[in-house]
């Protein structure tokens, strides 16, 4: 069986295949009829007319074959009319591929950061109200900085967050997972609990205990220990202690930070997070949860005057803290705002003059501040713009070979 | 670009079945055969098995048309008319024909 005829054999019942059996019984039929006519026996032209024509299922295969060949040379020889035309013009090829790639490396990205934020919103109690707090020093903050802010007026409550790589020892092998260190109120403030066991409880709350507890990604749990009933209660040796399992998250759960999955989350101790005593810049996110009808700009306000007297209680580790923060929301059409620059860096601290007034601002700042600058709206009207290049170039690339696939003419 | 320049029995066929259709229009395929047999005082038999193929091909190269209708005595037929890139198809193989014979002919005259 050639190939082509496989091919055919996946179409076969097709319209094609039944009028040519139609077309073939005609023929036969017809002889048939002109057998008759000449004064044959019905029973003797039927048996005459099949000698006369032959096999009609040979002869259907190979009608279908003629045509299969006659479709595979025109796509040849369009493919060849193609590749001869486009390589002439290697320019324009080069731009339509970079225009296809990017076209299409814009939209995925498009897509995953749309997904992240608007499709799933991380799971929670009112996710609405859960924001993310860049200082007016950094995007992130310090952990003696956030413990005294305390809870500024228009927030529920401010928990931290901070990416650590943590290595899990099981008999010799080593194995380097990316976990979540976070401060005992993180899962509260969010609104999660535990899908096994509990998440993290008030006595965690204390670095200098050094609590030795771990709680599971649902994921991650399953990949680790795809035989486990129950997990809760096993000891992880990460980064050389012992840590008990006290809890594992539902399947469903989203960390809300785009395509980031922490495998485990511990709390932040020196264990895992290093010095905890440095105010200067900071190594933690900052999340919290605005109080029931508290605007993010009177939250905003609230935390700016806690942040500015701290400012003063600290002006060499703390320049620039006070200034206004960032608050974006974590879920929404909103949370895909790309968070401020690093204010610390852009620019020296030592710009505040003798009476600590702030001087005016840099235009590269004030930009960054307009939030318009970072709208979504400008965003998809970006992205807009960068599509329409390749469709337009793409277009004009195939139109000259628009006979591609409708060909078969010769004329 | 035409085809079958190499293929002198299939282009002949092609070169047939386009000048009748040409000439007598809207034709099945038993008719086809039938007239090919009596136009050429039965010298040349065209073998169906060939035929089907050619209509086939043919129809897909867009220089036939077919269509279903009925013939003189009730039957359900595919009838096959020429269409103009079939004509312009027909005075190509023509001339090639012409050509080819003329070639030969002088050949065997002074060879």
């Amino acid at each position: 069986m050639s190939p082509l005829r496989r091919l055919w054999n996946v179409v076969r019942r097709s319209r094609m295949d039944d009028d040519l059996r139609q077309e073939l019984d005609t023929h036969v039929a017809l002889i048939e009829d002109e057998e008759r006519r000449q004064g044959v026996t019905a029973e003797q032209a039927r048996r005459n007319a099949r000698t006369r024509f032959g096999n009609p299922d040979a002869y259907r295969e190979r009608a279908l074959d003629a045509v299969i060949a006659t479709w595979f040379e025109h796509a040849w020889r369009d493919l060849r009319y193609a590749v001869r035309t486009l390589r002439k013009s290697p320019g324009h090829v080069a731009v339509v591929v970079l225009c296809l790639g990017l076209g299409i490396g814009v939209n995925t990205t498009i897509f995953g950061l749309f997904n992240a934020a608007l499709l799933t919103p991380p799971t929670g109690r009112d996710p609405d109200r859960l924001v993310q707090i860049e200082p007016g020093n950094s995007d992130q903050i310090s952990y003696p900085n956030y413990k005294d802010l305390g809870r500024p007026a228009g927030f529920e409550d401010l928990a931290l967050s901070g990416r650590v790589t943590l290595n899990l020892r099981s008999g010799d092998s080593l194995q380097s997972l990316t976990g979540l260190q976070v401060s005992a109120n993180y899962f509260e403030l969010l609104g999660v609990s535990a899908w096994r066991g509990r998440t993290f409880s008030a006595t965690e709350e204390s670095p200098e205990q050094r609590p030795r507890v771990v709680v599971l990604d649902f994921g991650f749990s399953r990949r680790q220990f795809p035989d486990a009933g129950d997990v809760v209660g096993r000891i992880l040796n990460l980064n050389g202690d012992a840590f008990t399992v006290v809890g594992v998250l539902s399947e469903d759960h989203r960390p809300g930070m785009g395509l980031f999955v922490p495998d485990l989350y511990v709390p932040i101790t020196p264990i895992v997070s290093g010095r905890l005593d440095d105010r200067r810049g900071g190594s933690f996110d900052l999340r919290a949860r605005l109080s029931l009808g508290a605007s993010r700009d009177q939250a905003a306000a609230a935390f700016q005057a806690a942040a500015q007297r701290l400012e003063v209680a600290y002006p060499v580790e703390n320049g620039g803290f006070g200034r206004p923060p960032l608050i974006l929301p974590m879920s929404g059409l909103g949370s895909l705002q790309v968070g401020g620059p690093d204010f610390s860096q852009m620019e020296p601290t030592d710009q505040l003059d003798a009476s600590n007034r702030r001087l005016p601002e840099s235009r590269l700042e004030r930009f960054a501040k307009r939030r318009s600058a970072f709208r979504p709206s400008s965003f998809f009207l970006a992205t807009l713009a960068v599509q329409s290049l390749p469709r337009s170039s793409d277009l004009a690339a195939v139109a000259p070979h628009a006979r591609f696939w409708s060909s078969q003419g010769q004329s | 670009m035409p085809k079958h320049t190499n293929d002198r029995l299939q282009g002949t066929l092609d070169l047939l079945i386009l000048k009748i259709l040409a000439r007598s229009g809207a034709q099945h395929g038993y008719a086809i055969a039938q007239r090919i047999h009596n136009v050429t005082d039965d010298s040349l038999r065209i073998e169906e098995g060939s035929l089907y193929p050619a209509l086939q091909r043919m129809t897909h190269e867009k220089w036939l048309r077919a269509e279903w209708g009925l013939t003189d005595t009730g039957r359900k037929a595919r009838f096959y008319t020429i269409t103009p890139a079939g004509r312009r198809q027909l005075e190509e193989e023509e001339r090639r024909w012409l050509e080819l014979t003329e070639a030969v002919a002088r050949a065997l005259r002074f060879a």
